[in-house]
């Protein structure tokens, strides 16, 4: 696997995670998510529009998150998504799968130094 | 400002969305653009720069169609017109039992009445079949091969009597079973059981007194009528010949008595003098030989002085005999029930000859020989109240069925002014694209699914009137005895709703 697939899969995997986490703290609609993802990855990470909304209608459909048309008060109406019981769980396994890529990961490297 | 919408509508229309959802994807999607576009105005862009820009937030311009695509959403099922055919046998029958409910649901005073009256109907119909089948028609429970027994004495008469009798015997006596036991050759297996069902007082291992019934049986009583014990040992021929007091009990007395304890085999039972000894529990569900009747324990016949003190039945002085056993028997393979009466005959009239052989008066003595035994099937067992109930159940049936020919006349015009109601609502479907046949299948389902319903409610209905009957019976004639209501049993099927086995029999 040369280096951009590698990039393609770890984005791809990890799309769900940076989600998954940013909704389970509140909800959030799309653009929202877009621009928290993009702020706090200081510029690294950024999805395009075509990305990230079939990703959120894929999670809905699995039942990890729920969209929610919300109007406020001189406001338009906006899709906010929250994560439901079985996001969490999903969530969960999640962070703790990536933990232990990430400390595999971090051995192998740190062994190359040591 | 662009139209956001139309940019997004572009990207979508590859995909086959239902309209309700194309619309909220492209409302959110071109809010995301939108925000996206105000942004970079606010950021000091031109409009044609923002513009360009958030477009480009887009790749390719088949990307969103192409991720889109694998999601059931991109896949919405074919919208469906009630009547008409979609091709797919189950999913159409999905759909027409749905439509049946809501129209069900959407009448619910029709849907009352109608699944009343056929609750009603076929429920007072189920469970007078049912009693009328376990009391005239059923077989013995638990008893092997029942159509295979054949009976000596009379199945209708119980009791017995000392003296002399003409004629086909009703009854015989303890030394006429034994001759024919010992002599008959026609039966494979020969038993004897006491006409009449016993209620005595007893006590187990020494405790309080109580109630139970029993009946006393010959040491062949369970091998002719093919049975095993659930736990310990039944009588068996050899008991016949030694005075050994032993008890089988029956396996309802056990459980309801005992609480299916294992420790009761052993255990001793005194009936009026007599102590005895329980060898065994008689299989589940087994009643014995008398329909409707269910002894709690049967003892040996060799115990009748002990347990029916006053008088000795085991032994006959001339002239007079004590006649007091229903005599069962199974014949022997190849031997029809002609030649096995006139074996069993021939061997009773010796016994008869020898019995009245002091008799000096041959005129005399022709009278008192003048008694034969009648062969007859013996699968109902016996009853000495069925042939009492059997106008009376028979008449109340013939009640019930035109009740339920009633009953469906009148739903059949309930549906009749139904569909001319909805006259309109065909005509719609009609016009929609649904065939006639199409619409005659929803239209028999919607019938079905009633039916269905309203047989579901008529097995609640036959159940508790089942019951009733039962305690009237046993009210009116206290020699009737229902069996429970089992599920195990093979009766009666409601043809009409065909979905439930009759759960209840009763005999007598």
């Amino acid at each position: 696997m040369d280096a951009r697939a590698l990039d393609r899969e770890l984005k791809k995997g990890s799309a769900e995670l940076l989600i998954l986490s940013l909704l389970a703290a509140r909800a959030r609609h799309g653009y929202e998510l877009n621009k928290v993802i993009h702020a706090r990855s200081r510029g690294q990470l950024r999805f395009h529009i075509d990305s990230l909304y079939p990703l959120l209608y894929r999670l809905e459909e699995r039942g990890w998150i729920k969209g929610v048309w919300v109007e406020k008060p001189g406001e338009r109406r906006r899709r906010f998504y929250h994560v439901t019981a079985e996001g969490r769980r999903v969530l969960a396994r999640q962070r703790k799968t990536w933990a232990a890529f990430v400390e595999a990961v971090r051995r192998v490297t740190g062994d190359e130094h040591a | 400002m662009p139209d956001w919408a139309r940019e997004v509508r572009a990207r979508l229309s590859s995909l086959t969305l239902s309209p309700e959802r194309e619309a909220e994807i492209v409302d959110e999607l071109a809010q995301h653009l939108d925000d996206r576009w105000r942004e970079l105005i606010a950021g000091g862009a031109s409009p044609d720069d923002a513009t360009r820009l958030t477009l480009a937030d887009f790749r390719q311009r088949d990307v969103l169609a192409r991720r889109m695509a694998t999601l059931r959403q991109a896949h919405p099922p074919a919208s469906v017109t009630p009547g008409v055919a979609t091709g797919r046998l189950l999913g159409d029958l999905r759909h027409d039992l749905r439509y049946a409910t809501r129209t069900m649901a959407a009448r619910p005073g029709f849907t009352a009445v109608a699944v009343l009256s056929l609750a009603l109907s076929i429920g007072a119909d189920t469970a007078i079949f049912s009693l009328w089948n376990g009391v005239l028609h059923a077989s013995l429970p638990a008893v092997r091969e029942p159509d295979q027994l054949v009976m000596l004495s009379n199945p209708d008469e119980s009791g017995s009597w000392t003296g002399r009798t003409q004629g086909p015997r009703s009854w015989l006596t303890y030394g006429e079973f034994e001759q024919l036991r010992d002599h008959a050759e026609g039966f494979s297996a020969i038993m004897a059981s006491q006409s009449s069902l016993n209620t005595w007082q007893v006590r187990f291992e020494g405790g309080d007194w109580e109630e139970a019934r029993g009946r006393l049986v010959s040491g062949g009583f369970f091998q002719a009528l093919g049975v095993a014990p659930a736990i310990g040992r039944l009588f068996t021929a050899a008991d016949d010949r030694t005075d050994t007091p032993d008890a089988v009990i029956s396996h309802d007395y056990w459980k309801r008595r005992f609480g299916g304890r294992f420790d009761v085999l052993g255990k001793t039972l005194t009936v009026r003098k007599a102590v005895l000894t329980i060898i065994g529990v008689a299989p589940p569900g087994f009643i014995g030989e008398t329909s409707g009747q269910r002894p709690d324990l049967w003892l040996p016949l060799r115990m009748q002085p002990s347990v029916l003190p006053g008088s000795d039945r085991l032994h006959d002085t001339p002239p007079e005999k004590t006649m007091w056993l229903h005599v069962f028997g199974r014949l022997t393979p190849g031997v029809t029930p002609a030649q096995a009466e006139a074996q069993a005959n021939a061997v009773f009239r010796a016994g008869l000859e020898s019995f009245y052989g002091g008799i000096a008066t041959p005129e005399r003595r022709r009278e008192l020989l003048d008694q034969r035994l009648q062969i007859g099937p013996a699968g109902r067992g016996a009853s000495p109240t069925r042939h009492e109930f059997s106008q009376s159940l028979t008449a109340l049936l013939a009640g019930v069925a035109v009740l339920l020919l009633i009953a469906c006349a009148n739903l059949a015009n309930l549906l009749l002014a139904r569909g001319a109601v909805r006259t309109p609502e065909m005509a719609l479907r009609l016009s929609l694209g649904a065939s006639r046949g199409r619409l005659i299948r929803q239209l028999v389902t919607e019938s079905l699914a009633l039916a269905a319903i309203g047989g579901a409610a008529a097995i609640a209905v036959a159940y508790g009137l089942h019951g009733a009957l039962v305690r009237m019976l046993a009210e009116s004639d206290p020699r009737f005895q229902s069996r429970r209501p089992s599920r195990s049993r093979t009766g009666f099927t409601a043809p009409w709703c065909g979905c439930w086995r009759n759960p209840t029999r009763a005999s007598i």
